[in-house]
């Protein structure tokens, strides 16, 4: 299970091509493309772990290069992180 | 109080050597206004800038190119390092013009409003202006400046959008912006010629997105209505800027923007008679813009995930049909009263 999840006031909106967030503590928005916003989903909202995530993604976007989706996976966290928008939980 | 960095100042000539039907400034023709600032005076008013903050001069109009000191214009504006964006017509850039300006790495934006003289003069009126548009971006991409083509879409040249983008992108254009014509000035006599809202919307949807690496389609539409890609791209089209810009005319009439020119309610002064630090310190239009711009946003604008970054859109359009600043965008309130302004973009 994923340690994190969107933080209380932020809003995810799903579209036809990808998602947007909003902040309400910042006004700010944050559009995702469609890689961006299944990882969004499958993390932080389906709290999904990360090999299960990864699974998902190499089955969806035909990816092989497991270490490489491993290391884009950790640098979407770390981005969602440094925006505000994402916490630790400890459950 | 700490105040913003004015960071540009919005120059309009308030004179033009085109009448072109859906012009919102309603410039006099050729040299119609007089009493304009001298050089000197205009000097003066960019030293002031600085002091400000100021980083940059757009010089629209009217017609910015026919002031008489143009070329002294921008190579004070060189000389002083301050970035210069210029949005004209495109008739009167001579190759001096376009060497000087290749001095600056400017932004120039330039009017093209059909891939051919017959439909770009159903709004320039001068079935000259095409040819001259055409040889003033020319002249600049031979000199490395990729300008802006802004293509002004209504009744009678939407069938000709295609062309023209091709047209634009064949020149050696670095962009192509897609503009709404808004009931104002002008262009209020432009009824049954102008396009509704919904049918804007329609034929950016049904356009898609076909930006390349080098060459950019851009629709000046609410982000509330962009694509993710679009909006993840940095979006279609910048807002002005409204709370870090002041407007001059060429007159020295201090505004907020151009719409002095036609608005005398939203004149805040005269650089002849008030110094730029005051009205932009003191100023009372400035300061409400300063601190109710986006938070007291009316209207679809008051619950719209963008109204941080959109910040309206265009207050002065707002205030020039409604007689308030604040009322919020037009054109998000005339989609959102019909219906089809995206609710997933609500809050």
């Amino acid at each position: 299970m994923s340690n994190f999840v969107l933080r209380e006031g932020v809003v995810y909106r799903k579209e036809a091509d990808g998602a947007l967030i909003y902040n309400h503590a910042t006004g700010n928005v944050t559009p995702l493309n469609a890689t961006a916003a299944y990882l969004c989903e499958s993390l932080f909202i389906e709290r999904q772990d990360r090999e299960t995530v990864l699974a998902g993604i190499k089955e969806q976007w035909n990816v092989q290069d497991e270490d490489r989706v491993r290391s884009d996976i950790d640098r979407f966290i770390t981005g969602m992180k440094r925006l505000g928008l994402i916490e630790e939980t400890g459950a | 109080m700490d105040h913003p960095p004015l960071k540009t100042i919005y120059f309009y000539n308030r004179n033009c050597n085109l009448r072109c039907r859906h012009c919102w400034i309603l410039p006099g023709f050729n040299d119609e206004f007089s009493g304009e600032l001298t050089f000197t005076e205009v000097r003066e008013l960019v030293f002031q800038g600085k002091g400000l903050g100021l980083s940059g001069v757009k010089l629209l109009g009217g017609e910015p190119l026919m002031l008489p000191y143009i070329r002294d214009f921008i190579d004070l504006l060189i000389s002083e390092k301050l970035k210069i964006m210029v949005e004209t017509n495109g008739t009167l850039i001579d190759d001096d013009l376009a060497e000087r300006l290749a001095a600056a790495d400017p932004f120039v934006s330039i009017s093209l409003d059909g891939s051919n003289d017959e439909t770009h003069a159903l709004l320039r009126a001068n079935p000259e202006s095409f040819h001259q548009a055409v040889s003033g971006i020319s002249k600049l991409v031979r000199r490395d400046i990729r300008p802006q083509v802004i293509f002004c879409l209504h009744g009678g040249n939407r069938h000709d959008l295609d062309d023209t983008v091709s047209l634009a992108r064949e020149l050696g254009a670095a962009s192509i912006k897609i503009n709404f014509i808004s009931d104002m000035g002008r262009a209020q006599g432009m009824t049954g010629e102008r396009l509704s809202v919904k049918e804007f919307i329609d034929i950016y949807h049904s356009f898609g997105d076909r930006s390349g690496d080098d060459f950019r389609i851009l629709f000046d539409i609410p982000p509330a209505f962009q694509s993710v890609s679009t909006l993840a791209g940095n979006g279609s089209g910048k807002t002005c800027g409204i709370r870090n810009i002041i407007g001059v005319l060429s007159n020295g009439d201090i505004s907020i923007c151009g719409i002095g020119n036609v608005e005398k309610e939203l004149l805040l002064g005269n650089v002849r008679t008030h110094s730029l630090e005051s009205v932009w310190k003191f100023d009372e239009t400035i300061r409400m813009i300063r601190e109710d711009l986006p938070g007291k946003l009316g209207g679809v604008c008051r619950r719209c995930m963008f109204k941080k970054s959109c910040m309206g859109r265009c207050i002065a359009h707002t205030y020039h049909r409604t007689g308030k600043l604040l009322d919020g965008d037009l054109f998000c309130g005339e989609a959102y009263r019909l219906g089809f302004f995206p609710e997933s973009r609500l809050i």
